[in-house]
């Protein structure tokens, strides 16, 4: 634009020269007209030679001019114009290739203007040397007379100079053109073509080679080309893989979505997108990946495909999923256990709380999660305190430990807790937060004050009771000894004692022995020894000492020593020892006695068999020598020693009964109860029937009542009922009326059986001899017995845990109580 | 005199003499053999000692026991006779002042056929060994007895 202003300019310019000197020339013309009429012959020669010379002179003027702007007035104007509007360099050249013409191209392109160039060799200018250089064309142009053209690298630039021959009408050769073509641009592309398409190689080289698995992609998923490493990640070869060669096939299926969605997403952003997705392997199985998706797009910005770096990530993956199972099972863990496992950032809010902490505090853990700071339980009275204490620690990026720490439950209740914690920093040294256990303590803290008291009182007691508690250490060998063990073993308290050397020089050393045995038991059995030891004091005197003691294992449950208890019984051994002393004399006693008893009921026994064998043969021969007198010398004795020969025989008869009696009580007293219900009522039914039917006269009023019914042995109890009622019926003969009765009371609050008659009846005072053997209220000749019946019932009601006892008044008839034990 | 033989083993006099005495007022006329010791009884029995010249295939009809014997005791001549072919099955009545259970029990077991205990009054006592009498002597159907595979009648 500014090379064409300026030929305007000139245009202008020459347009102007030229309308100035027609004008000249009219106005010349014309005052030469004006003065024809007067002098027009000479005058008119003279006005037309200087019209001309003007004309002349204009035309130099405009020639120079001219000159100036078309150098080469040859050219047609129109021509130069054209010539100058080239943007090569064009030279007209001489035969002797001297520039004769130039165009303006020439001093732009090579900063020279023309008078600068013509007449110089275009060597010269071209090559910048005096002759003319191997590479220019001119040797061709001169060999072959033909056109000839070559490149001519001159500096940073580079020119295609052509040069064309000119020959006229008879060939005959009038000189040159000379083209220098600026191809600077040309060529520097040139080369970057081949540089790039060099890099290309050495990419595209080093894509197939390379161990990153690179893909180049179609819309639709064809896959154009991919490297080795691409095959490789998915276990194909190059031949395998060409028949594949889609995206699409080694996706699984619920992978589409989500790589759709990333492609979607690279489509309207045009960034690259990264993303994992997994691929499927030719042995089928699945490979996870890393895809960098970029597209790659023509001059109109139309997708033209996508190539995708894809890195195999298993190894990710797999630590991912170690990190993250990692962190479950310490969630798991966290939740899991009983201390609080806590998280907050660096302002103090909470980010993770264990499940522990709905049942330390009462709040689930998204009740503070990202709700509360860590002050927000701190009971109100000491929380400032406390948040002092712990901004101090967190300042410092201290960790802390046990700080021992009074929270609100959410119920109300106050909590105690012991929290640690250890600062969480990144790895630029700023603190991210905190994170630590909270742990309980309340009840511990409970239990330890509990502890403590019971351990006051429990040294209270023990003091106070004199009980010493020691412990051995089988390490080391020691051990530790209240101010009580001291005292046991005589030796003044706090002193330093070897217990091995105390032991040999103090208990007794049988004692000792027993007591190492019985360690060794305790050791394999179940840990515990209950002994008691004899303690030689210096003047001699023997204490004696119980002791308790405990194993005590490590934890390996290898015995580590013994914890006990030692308290001086001396004084409850020695009364034991009296005890025992009395005990044993009184089992002599008891021992003797039950000999000389046994002796005695052995010759109860030998008595009995005596009397039932040795008594009644010589009563019989008294009976029956008697009796043989009697029928053998009838008529030899007088009435008088026949009466007497009676007595004999009733005597004899008599004491054959009392006999009987007597073994029948013995059984009585040694045989065993037999026991079984006993329905008292029924036995004395029969027996009055019984007696009745012997005594078919008498006139008796019997009373019974019904069911009464006991446990006792049957036999014995239908004696006492013999015994009872035939005594009745025996008192009873001499009233016409006579009334039995038998029955039940209760008598201060006691079931008492009784058979009341109201028979002739005794005197009180002879009460008491009643029951004993051979006792008799009345003579023989009122009535018969042998005085051994009650005795026998007595022994019967005593064997069944009863009493009996009469009441009676003479000719007011009697009754006979009995209780009987309820078995 | 019925030829069924009773043997009689009882130490006291008087007793044997009153159950002599007993035996004519029943009028048990049998032969009596009075064996006053428990020796004197199984030699009497066994064909031993002073009886070795008896013939022993003369058996017994009854046997009266008295329990308390000298020599040997009533219960061990019971066991021999007992424990002996030929004279276990001889009925054998105990007869003695005894009535100890124990005693009692024992003989049973043996195997006695009778146990009476003698009452002290004589008139009783007759009337039981008549009664005795009667019944083994007379009611009572003897067990058959072999020797040497002979029947003795």
């Amino acid at each position: 634009m500014k090379r064409d202003s300026k030929i305007v300019v000139k245009q202008f310019t020459i347009i102007l020269l030229v309308a100035f000197m027609i004008i000249l020339v009219i106005v010349v013309s014309g005052i030469m007209m004006g003065m024809s009429s007067k002098i027009l012959q000479l005058k008119s020669i003279i006005q037309i030679g200087l019209a001309f010379l003007f004309l002349i002179i204009g035309i130099f003027a405009l020639y120079k001019l001219g000159q100036n702007i078309f150098p080469h007035n040859k050219f047609p104007r129109d021509w130069n114009t054209t010539f100058d509007a080239v943007s090569d360099v064009l030279w007209l050249l001489d035969k002797d290739f001297k520039i004769i013409r130039t165009n303006q191209a020439a001093e732009k392109l090579l900063g020279m203007r023309a008078k600068d160039l013509i007449g110089k060799h275009c060597w010269e200018i071209v090559h910048q040397t005096s002759i003319q250089d191997v590479e220019c064309p001119v040797f061709e142009v001169n060999r072959t007379g033909k056109s000839a053209s070559s490149e001519i690298q001159a500096g940073e630039k580079w020119f295609y100079i052509i040069i064309n021959p000119i020959y006229s009408h008879n060939k005959e050769l009038m000189g040159y053109v000379h083209t220098i073509r600026d191809i600077t641009v040309k060529k520097n592309i040139e080369v970057a073509i081949v540089k790039i398409q060099k890099q290309n190689a050495l990419l595209a080289d080093l894509l197939q080679n390379s161990s990153q698995p690179f893909a180049i992609i179609y819309r639709g998923g064809r896959i154009s080309m991919c490297n080795a490493a691409f095959r490789n990640l998915l276990g194909y070869t190059e031949e395998e893989f060409t028949e594949i060669a889609n995206i699409n096939s080694i996706t699984p299926l619920e992978w589409a979505e989500y790589e759709n969605d990333n492609i979607n997403k690279l489509l309207q952003t045009g960034e690259p997108v990264r993303f994992e997705k997994e691929y499927i392997r030719k042995d089928g199985s699945r490979i996870p990946v890393e895809i960098f998706l970029h597209m790659s797009k023509d001059l109109s910005g139309e997708l033209q495909f996508f190539y995708s770096f894809a890195t195999e990530i298993t190894e990710r993956k797999r630590a991912e999923r170690t990190l993250k199972e990692s962190e479950e099972r310490f969630r798991k863990v966290a939740d899991s256990a009983y201390e609080w496992i806590w998280e907050i950032d660096e302002t103090g809010l909470y980010t993770y709380c264990s499940a522990a902490v709905e049942m330390i505090l009462g709040y689930k853990s998204d009740e503070l999660v990202g709700k509360k700071h860590y002050y927000d339980l701190f009971l109100s009275e000491n929380r400032e305190d406390l948040k002092a204490e712990v901004t101090k620690i967190f300042s410092k990026k201290n960790a802390f430990h046990g700080l021992i720490n009074k929270n609100l439950h959410k119920n109300g209740t106050i909590v105690t807790l012991k929290t640690s914690g250890s600062p969480v920093v990144s790895t630029t040294g700023n603190l991210i937060g905190y994170i630590g256990t909270a742990q309980d303590i309340t009840l511990q803290q409970q239990s330890e004050e509990d502890l403590r008291r019971l351990s006051e009182r429990l040294l209270m007691a023990t003091k106070s009771a004199k009980i010493g508690i020691w412990e051995l250490d089988y390490a080391t060998q020691t051990t530790i000894w209240d101010d009580t063990i001291y005292q046991l073993f005589d030796i003044i308290p706090g002193q330093e004692v070897d217990y091995n050397e105390v032991w040999r020089k103090r208990v007794h050393p049988k004692d000792l022995i027993e007591y190492k045995k019985l360690e060794q038991e305790a050791i394999v059995g179940d840990g515990k020894i209950d002994s008691l030891f004899r303690v030689i004091l210096d003047n001699g005197s023997i204490r004696y000492i119980k002791v308790d003691a405990i194993l005590q294992r490590d934890s390996t449950g290898k015995p580590s020593g013994l914890v006990g208890t030692n308290y001086d019984i001396t004084t409850i051994k020695l009364a034991e020892e009296a005890i025992r002393g009395l005990n044993e004399k009184l089992e002599q006693k008891v021992k003797e006695r039950t000999e000389s008893l046994e002796k005695a009921n052995k010759e109860l026994e030998a008595f009995s068999h005596s009397i039932s064998h040795d008594l009644r043969g010589p009563l019989r021969t008294i009976d029956g020598w008697s009796l043989a007198l009697m029928e053998d010398y009838y008529d030899l004795i007088d009435d008088r020693g026949k009466v007497f020969l009676g007595r004999i025989r009733n005597g004899a008869q008599q004491m054959g009964l009392i006999m009987d009696a007597i073994l029948k009580l013995f059984r009585i007293v040694r045989a065993e109860l037999l026991i079984s219900k006993v329905n008292l009522s029924e036995i004395s039914q029969k027996i009055i029937s019984d007696l009745k039917l012997q005594n078919p006269d008498r006139k008796v009023k019997v009373i019974i009542q019904p069911d009464l019914i006991i446990k006792g042995d049957a036999v014995l109890l239908n004696l006492v009922m013999v015994n009872l009622l035939n005594n009745a019926w025996k008192f009873t003969s001499t009233k016409p009326e006579a009334i039995i009765e038998f029955g039940k009371k209760e008598i201060d609050n006691q079931t008492v059986f009784f058979v009341n008659d109201n028979g002739v009846g005794f005197e009180m005072k002879y009460a008491s001899k009643l029951f004993g053997a051979f006792q008799r209220m009345h003579s023989d000749k009122e009535f018969s017995g042998t005085g051994i019946g009650l005795a026998t019932v007595k022994s019967i009601i005593n064997c069944h845990g009863g009493k009996i006892w009469a009441e009676t008044k003479v000719n007011q008839g009697a009754t006979f109580y009995f209780t009987l034990k309820e078995i | 005199m019925d030829t069924k033989t009773i043997v009689l083993i009882e130490d006291n006099i008087s007793d044997v003499e009153l159950t002599l005495r007993a035996f004519g007022k029943a009028q048990l006329n049998n032969e009596v053999v009075v064996c006053e010791d428990g020796l004197i009884a199984l030699d009497y029995l066994f064909g031993r000692g002073d009886y070795s010249e008896r013939d022993i295939r003369q058996v017994p009809a009854l046997i009266l026991l008295d329990l308390k014997l000298p020599k040997v005791e009533g219960l061990d001549v019971l066991r021999q006779i007992k424990a002996d072919k030929a004279s276990r099955r001889i009925p054998i009545v105990i007869l003695t002042s005894s009535s100890e259970e124990r005693d009692i029990a024992e003989c049973y077991d043996i195997g006695i056929n009778s146990f009476i205990r003698k009452p002290i009054d004589f008139e009783q006592f007759v009337d039981v060994v008549t009664l005795l009498g009667k019944y083994w002597l007379n009611i009572n159907e003897p067990p058959p007895f072999y020797f040497e595979g002979l029947l003795i009648q």
